[in-house]
Parts: structure tokens; C-alpha cells; sequence
């Protein structure tokens, strides 16, 4: 593949990157910071991309892998970084059993990092099970198992007891309905 | 074969049992599916998000090396 092919890849799964950067890690500065290191790594190594393999998994597995090296860094450093990580991101049930997109991308902080990247990989960026094992390194049986546990656990973060709960809160619903009587 | 009273009786219980967990594990799945599709709505918000300038210099100077290469 050409580094040109290699350029118009980066620019059209920028968007991707960077919205895969921010949910892993909660943090858009952050999730730039990510991306960037994706983007250089990604240029410096264009031969060790084999022609023919998926290069949206490729540039995945590398902002992954420079999350993971980064948190690990982190830990030495600082120490209980992930503590007050979950802390900052910790949210509430939210009232009357409804809930929006901010308690949903919060409730994700508050899964592991294993349960979290699996979760957005299968069910945000549909990567199909074999590759999203591919890009996090382990076994298919194991994503398989994250991505139902990460579930479970978001339906029980954000106390959703019924299907009713994820719909609009109930004044936008009434004036929906008002909407759509009247056409 | 005759069932005895108390043996219908085990056998009834069994499937109320049976149904109401086979109820909990479908609501469950309901309520997991319904998490996946708002997943998948925020995230889309997400890809959606302006990028910033920075990231999209990078691109260009990375082209630009590329044509001096």
C-alpha cells in the first residue's frame, strides 16, 4: 500500500480514532494527544503494514497498545491513578430512571479497561468479534465475555430496570407525541 | 406412565420456575441490546465532533514530507 493510500486511511478514520481515543480514556485533550501519537507511529512504520490486512484494526491497535503503554506509565508515576480515575468519571443513577449521552459515556469509566475497549470496539465501532480479539491481543471466547459482562454491568451503572427508561424524558416525549398527532 | 399429585405438582413448579428465569434472561438481553444501541447513538455524536486544527495540520505536514521524500 502506498503511503498515499496509507495518508487517506489516517484522514478518513480520524474521526474513528479520535471518538475510539475519547471513550477509552474519558479525556478529548487527551484523546488528541492519542491520536497524534497514532497518526506519527502509524507514518513511521508504514512497512511494517502488510498489504492486504485491515488497515482501520492496524491504526486501532496502535492507538490501543500507546493507550495501555501510557496508563502503564501512569501508574508508575502517579500512584492510584486509576482510583481517582474512577472516581472523576462516577455518576449517579441518573432521575427518574432516564438517562442521556453524557451519563452513558460516564457510566463507561466506571467499567474496566478490558470490559471498556471490547465494548466500544464490538458494539460502538462494530468490529466484528475476530478482530477486535486481534487488536486487543487475546482470545475471540474472551472478547466475547467482555463485551457481555461490560453490558450487563452499564444496565446495572445507570439502574435501567425497564426498556421504557432509555427513551426521551417525559416532557420531550409529550411534545414528540403532540408533533406526531398533529401531522 | 401416571404422575403422582406431588410429582405434577414438582413438575409444575419446575416450569413456572424455568419461565420466570427464561423472562429475567430475555428482559436482561432486551436491556443489554437497548445499552448498545445508545451506545452506539453517543458515539456517533462523538464522530461527529469538529476535528481539531492540530490534528489535521499533522496530516498536511505529513504530506508535505511525503512530496519532499
Amino acid at each position: 500500500m502506498s503511503s498515499e493510500a496509507v495518508r487517506q486511511g489516517l484522514v478518513s478514520y480520524l474521526p474513528n480514532l479520535r471518538a475510539f481515543g475519547i471513550a477509552l480514556c474519558g479525556d478529548a485533550d487527551r484523546a488528541d494527544d492519542l491520536v497524534q501519537e497514532t497518526m506519527l507511529k502509524a507514518w513511521n512504520s508504514l512497512d511494517s503494514f502488510q498489504e492486504g490486512t485491515n488497515l482501520r484494526a492496524w491504526l486501532f491497535t496502535i492507538l490501543r497498545n500507546t493507550y495501555f503503554s501510557e496508563c502503564r506509565r501512569r501508574r508508575r508515576e502517579v500512584p492510584d491513578q486509576d482510583g481517582d480515575y474512577v472516581s472523576r468519571l462516577s455518576v449517579p443513577p441518573p432521575q427518574q430512571g432516564r438517562m442521556d449521552a453524557q451519563d452513558l459515556m460516564k457510566a463507561l469509566g466506571q467499567l474496566t479497561e478490558d470490559q471498556r475497549e471490547a465494548l466500544i470496539l464490538v458494539g460502538a465501532e462494530g468490529f466484528a468479534y475476530e478482530e477486535a480479539a486481534a487488536i486487543c491481543n487475546c482470545a475471540v471466547g474472551t472478547i466475547k465475555s467482555r463485551v457481555n459482562r461490560a453490558r450487563n454491568r452499564l444496565v446495572e451503572i445507570l439502574g435501567i430496570d425497564a426498556v421504557q427508561d432509555f427513551g426521551p424524558e417525559p416532557l420531550t416525549e409529550a411534545v414528540l407525541l403532540r408533533t406526531s398527532n398533529s401531522f | 406412565m401416571m404422575m403422582s399429585d406431588t410429582e405434577e405438582h414438582k413438575g409444575i413448579r419446575l416450569k413456572a420456575g424455568q419461565s420466570a428465569k427464561s423472562r429475567q434472561s430475555e428482559h436482561s438481553a432486551e436491556l443489554g441490546e437497548q445499552v448498545i444501541v445508545q451506545l452506539k447513538t453517543s458515539y456517533d455524536k462523538l464522530l461527529h465532533e469538529p476535528l481539531p486544527d492540530h490534528l489535521l495540520q499533522l496530516l498536511n505536514e505529513l504530506k508535505c514530507q511525503e512530496d519532499r521524500s
